[in-house]
């Protein structure tokens, strides 16, 4: 299935939805859209969402961002959900200021994405495309 | 189902403030025990993490290059594999606040994005 690009941002970026879920509990809520991006280390969910599904803390860590700023977060651990695919145990930074979901790299890392950015869509592929070079 | 019987003020408390924001009472209750439950692992997991830190540096060295699980104050589980670790620590303490740390400095992650600024 194809996922158009987020027009809200400028120029139209890659999202993926993805549902949250307590680890080993089914996911209760909607899909939620999260920025796929490839510079994070990891994946940032707002904490209210991650109060919402009953995430568990499991530690502390210091992001830095590359303009130099640092931020003490804390890590929670949630499953994903992304269309028919479950990630078990993932560490999440919880996110106090945004209201967006950042997709890192320990995620996109386990998966095979397509990004056309000609047609602005995205692909979570199953296998890697054969694809013949011109 | 079952009961609860609640005196006064707690109980007429409850019905106004569910009342104000248009929730049923037990609604209210599970969103407040969320809430609550949410906040205390938060402070359980940094009070493991000052335990941690204020800990003797020989006593830290013996987990040198490992995860270490602290649970009220104690190291309960340590191991190469921070994955292996978290397995184990899951299986056995279900959803309970477990810090899993590096035994030595603070987890470290970079946003390479400007993001991470409030507008």
């Amino acid at each position: 299935m194809s996922i158009p690009y987020d027009t809200r941002f400028s120029p139209p970026a890659p999202i993926l939805y993805i549902r949250l879920a307590s680890p080993g509990d089914v996911p209760q809520g909607e899909s939620l859209a999260g920025i796929t991006d490839t510079g994070s280390d990891g994946t940032l969910v707002p904490i209210r969402l991650l109060e919402a599904v009953e995430a568990i803390d499991v530690g502390e860590a210091t992001l830095y961002g590359v303009l130099g700023e640092t931020r003490n977060v804390h890590l929670y651990e949630v499953d994903i959900h992304i269309g028919d695919l479950t990630l078990p145990n993932v560490i999440v930074v919880g996110d106090e200021h945004g209201d967006e979901i950042v997709i890192g790299r320990n995620i996109l890392n386990g998966l095979i994405l397509l990004l056309d950015g000609q047609r602005r869509l995205t692909d979570l592929l199953e296998r890697r495309p054969n694809l013949r070079r011109p | 189902m079952n009961e609860i019987k609640l005196s006064d003020p707690l109980a007429s408390q409850l019905r106004r403030e569910a009342e104000s924001y248009g929730l049923a009472v037990e609604q209210l209750i599970e969103t407040a025990v969320r809430h609550y439950r949410f906040l205390s692992q938060r402070e359980k997991i940094n009070a493991e993490s000052a335990w941690w830190e204020a800990l003797a540096p020989e006593k830290r060295a013996r987990y040198t290059g490992e995860y270490v699980a602290i649970h009220l104050h104690a190291v309960v589980d340590h191991d190469k594999s921070e994955e292996a670790l978290r397995k184990r620590i899951r299986a056995k303490y279900g959803k309970t606040a477990v810090l899993i740390a590096p035994s030595h400095g603070r987890r470290e992650l970079r946003i390479v994005s400007t993001r991470l600024t409030p507008s």
